[in-house]
């Protein structure tokens, strides 16, 4: 089901954690909302579920306005951070839960909803062990457990709140894939939430950056990392060094540098901003026009890449450069001069 | 969507009308709407005004209703100032001796592993659920005229039952567990580290327990004292079984309030119950102050 | 002698001898046990040996008169519904005071504890004024024909007051442990607030609630002070077990009085031990 969020605005107290916000979800997306905390990203997914009402604003769920639709009635499968599985009851039971509490009416028979645990279990890759008891589960099958039982309810969406928080590097990698096999296999309708952009990167179709209670940007993983639209997305995705830069007659300078650092892009006011620039989009040149020229502090080796500092006169933190394992690194003490045609310039 | 599985649509939209209700009466969307949470509230002080408050209240009017000078009066008779006398002796006692009984089995429980330990826990919880007239009896069965050594006391002019052993002993058996419930758990959460320290560092074993462990439970000691005293002075049934009931000799404040209120001198009753009933409010006032101002002090166990 | 056999050896070694760098383990045990001894469970002894000294027909035959069955039948049922009342009462209380907040909360949640702290004598003739025929509540009860002062509901009120405390104390602390992610997992698929309350909230509450009533139902069954004055001491129909074993003691029936004693003690040892079962078998399925 398609969702739209249109001007939503959310406080608390006299706190503003959503300000505006407009999003729209296409049916079967999987998107991603990444912010860091206070960000507003939790309280949007609360809102999107009905465990908050907004101020102003509208929610629709398939063109209808859901904005105070009482929770039990929105239908949204909600995962929780730690799970919230009722450990009183077993694994079958947690699942079944939302089936039992229907109306008569709607309640589906008792062979039913068993058929239905079944298929959960086994979608979910856990067959076997629907009599156990939560506090019998590993953190993993726990976290598999909360899915099928928001899954159970055939949700419009389904909600994960920091869906891999709780668990261990290792176990975490395997959720990822497999919640995005999972995905593809069943096309729900699913937003979630998490402040590790690793993670949204890998796992959205789409992510939307938030931070202050707004949307920064929303785009596809690689569409956000080539062209972050605002300081703010640029340094939260990746890594990047910054800059105090100007640019005035059609050149960028970086403050303190003789040489220009790069042409200025077309139409580009005179004025003073912030430049950023990612390790591994500046380049060795030996052209003498354009960048600037730093002293080799140290060369690392890591997961493939030479990880290079550089110190550079008139700037306290080094300058991070990142080439490629077949290149090979420049010797430390050794001067190196660097350029860079991919940048971000904003305002300062 | 998962094709395969039963199909269950989205509940019709809501009703513009439903919206508004939604909107006048929902906060936050767990919680109970206004008006249930205020009829859950005033159910809630209907039950303790009935139970509690009412008959708190009713001490203190019915101890001034004849005045303030009758009320002056009845505590300063001389009976009542032998009865105030005497409790302060009984719990001057009882108390100090549970005092060091809970230390002493704190120490023991919390500080060493030894078989029978769960059971020596569930002994000291023993008195919680004997009733205190079983509390008293047993000691009027041990030491009163009919007992093995009753001849032999009474030969030697040695009074305990109807006298002040008789009711020190009933009242440390019914105030007995206080001290020791409230240090063992939370010796047992501090663990033995800042103890071993000292050791390691050349303390004895009384120089550690006088500078190390008692300021660590100072609270927790302050707060089971309260609790035993607060008993110790209150105690009725106990003491009512084997005080005998001598006016002026062996009655405590309660026994008195019931000795007046039995002879319809019901002001008086109520002017002795009212000091206990002061008693009360202090220890709750104290013990409330300790909870809030030294809540990472005290265990974290259930109060009595 | 291998690794394994040589650390069993260590280990077992520190079990018998454990912690043994603090001192005054042996002192303070033995103050411990002795004091025990002498003020609890020796008198206790005497008391069942007291009761037994007729023998053990004796024994059955003074346990089993009408007017002590009848007294047992009162201190039991009794503390049980009082026990009962408070279960609700004291969720209702534990609740308001958890979730809500109202003026005048932190003073109410103080004063819940007064009855561990009023002294019984006190409770019991404040109870017998407020609840008498002329009294505030007893007047406006006595309108419509019912009587509180010398009958079991006389009884039932004193007991509600005694054991008012325990639940509220064993159920709040639970309940504002309690994430509310329970209660929203339970809305978000579609469970009314009812049914939330009664699937999910009550089952977590369920052994604290339980722990509750087991200490408020012992507390009960012995309560004397605050049950007299209101009860007063109609035989078979307001006389509690206690004030059977005071009467009994006065009439100088020792033995009498001890059979009564130690009959309230076996059973209240019977219930407390079906209490901890029930609660062993609800933690077993909640762990």
């Amino acid at each position: 089901m398609e969702i739209s969020i249109k001007g939503v605005r959310k406080e608390f107290g006299s706190v503003a954690a959503l300000r505006g916000v407009d999003l729209d979800i296409a049916s079967g997306e999987l998107v991603a909302l990444l912010g860091p905390s206070g960000s507003g990203k939790t309280t949007l997914l609360r809102l999107i579920a009905g465990l908050e009402y907004p101020e102003g604003g509208q929610i629709l769920f398939g063109g209808e306005d859901a904005s105070l639709l009482p929770v039990k009635n929105r239908n949204v499968g909600f995962v929780f951070q730690h799970y919230a599985l009722f450990r009183h009851m077993t694994v079958a039971d947690n699942i079944s839960f939302g089936l039992r509490v229907r109306s008569a009416r709607r309640r589906p028979a008792r062979e039913a909803i068993d058929a239905r645990v079944r298929e959960l279990l086994s979608l979910v890759q856990l067959p076997d062990i629907g009599e156990r008891y939560p506090h019998q589960l590993s953190g993993g099958q726990r976290q598999r457990v909360a899915l099928a039982r928001a899954m159970a309810i055939d949700p419009a969406v389904l909600l994960l709140d920091e869906p891999f928080g709780a668990l261990d590097a290792q176990v975490r990698k395997d959720l990822r894939r497999w919640l995005r096999e999972l995905h593809a296999e069943t096309r729900h309708t699913t937003v979630f939430v998490t402040h590790d952009q690793e993670e949204a990167l890998e796992l959205a179709d789409r992510v939307v950056v938030m931070n202050h209670g707004v949307i920064e940007q929303s785009g596809r993983p690689e569409e956000l990392y080539r062209h972050p639209s605002s300081a703010f997305v640029f340094g939260f995705l990746g890594s990047a060094n910054i800059f105090p830069a100007r640019v005035s007659a059609g050149a960028v300078h970086l403050e303190g540098m003789e040489r220009p650092f790069a042409p200025a892009p077309a139409g580009q006011p005179d004025g003073r901003y912030r430049l950023f620039v990612r390790p591994h989009d500046l380049r060795p040149t030996d052209q003498p026009g354009l960048g600037f020229v730093g002293v080799v502090q140290e060369a690392r080796f890591l997961e493939g890449i030479h990880r290079i500092a550089i110190a550079i006169t008139g700037r306290r933190d080094p300058v991070e450069l990142h080439l490629p394992a077949h290149e090979t690194p420049p010797a430390a003490g050794s001067r190196i001069h660097l350029a860079s045609e991919r940048f971000g310039l904003f305002a300062a | 969507m998962i094709d395969t599985l039963a199909h269950a649509s989205l509940p019709p939209p809501p009703k513009p009308h439903e919206l508004a209700t939604a909107r006048a009466v929902t906060r936050a969307a767990t919680g109970e709407a206004p008006a249930i949470r205020l009829l859950l509230i005033a159910a809630a002080i209907l039950f303790l005004t009935l139970f509690l408050f009412a008959p708190l209240a009713l001490v203190f009017t019915e101890a001034l209703r004849q005045g303030v000078v009758k009320f002056i009066g009845a505590l300063t008779q001389k009976e009542a100032l032998a009865a105030i006398r005497l409790t302060l002796i009984t719990a001057g006692i009882s108390v100090p001796l549970n005092l060091a009984f809970g230390l002493a089995a704190a120490w023991a429980i919390a500080r060493f592993r030894f078989p029978g330990k769960s059971l020596l826990l569930t002994l000291i919880d023993l008195p919680f659920s004997v009733s205190p007239v079983i509390s008293g009896l047993v000691f009027v069965l041990i030491f009163g005229a009919q007992s093995l050594i009753g001849p032999w006391l009474s030969a030697h002019g040695i009074k305990i039952v109807f006298a002040l052993p008789g009711i020190v002993l009933a009242t440390i058996f019914v105030t007995l567990p206080f001290v020791a419930r409230e240090l063992i758990p939370l010796m047992q959460e501090q663990g033995a580290d800042q103890e071993e320290a000292a050791l390691s560092l050349g303390a004895s074993g009384w120089q550690t327990f006088w500078h190390v462990t008692l300021p660590n439970v100072r609270w927790g000691v302050l707060y089971g004292v309260l609790l035993c005293n607060a008993r110790a002075m209150g105690e009725f049934g106990a003491v009512s079984v084997i005080s005998g009931h001598v006016r002026g000799l062996t009655n405590t404040i309660p026994l008195h309030v019931e000795v007046l209120y039995n002879e319809y001198a019901f002001s008086a009753a109520f002017a002795m119950a009212s000091l206990l009933a002061l008693l009360a409010l202090v220890t709750l006032a104290l013990k409330t102050f300790l909870e809030w101002r030294f809540a990472g002090e005290l265990a974290n166990g259930l109060r009595h | 002698m291998t690794d394994t056999t040589f650390e069993a050896a260590q280990k077992r070694g520190r079990h018998r001898r454990p912690r043994n760098v603090l001192p005054g383990f042996g002192p303070a045990l033995g103050f411990t046990t002795a004091y025990l001894s002498l003020i609890v469970l020796i008198p206790l002894a005497v008391l069942f040996g007291w009761s037994l000294s007729g023998g053990v027909a004796a024994f059955i035959e003074l346990a089993t008169r009408e007017r002590t069955l009848a007294a047992l039948r009162l201190s039991f049922g009794g503390a049980a519904i009082a026990a009962g009342i408070n279960m609700v009462f004291g969720l209702l209380v534990a609740w308001v005071l958890s979730r809500y907040s109202f003026p005048g909360r932190k003073l109410i949640d103080a004063m819940v504890d007064l009855p561990f702290a009023l002294p019984t004598a006190v409770a019991g003739i404040s109870l017998a004024t407020l609840y008498g025929p002329k009294g505030w509540i007893g007047g406006f009860l006595a309108d419509y024909g019912i009587k509180v002062a010398f009958t079991p509901l006389g009884v039932i009120v004193a007991l509600t007051f005694v054991g008012l405390p325990f639940v509220v104390r064993t159920v709040q602390p639970v309940l504002e442990d309690l994430d509310r992610q329970y209660e929203e997992a339970a809305a978000t698929l579609g469970a009314g607030r009812l049914q939330t309350v009664r699937h999910v909230l009550l089952p977590a509450l369920f052994p604290s609630l339980l722990t509750g009533f087991a200490m408020a139902l012992a507390r009960g069954i012995g309560e004397y002070g605050s049950v007299i004055f209101i009860a007063g001491n109609l035989p078979m129909r307001s006389e509690i077990a206690p004030l059977l074993i005071v009467i009994k003691l006065e009439e100088f029936d020792y033995r009498g009085a001890t059979v009564v004693a130690a009959t309230m003690l076996i059973l209240s040892f019977l219930m407390l031990l079906a209490v901890n079962l029930l609660q062993a078998w609800t933690r077993r399925h909640s762990a």
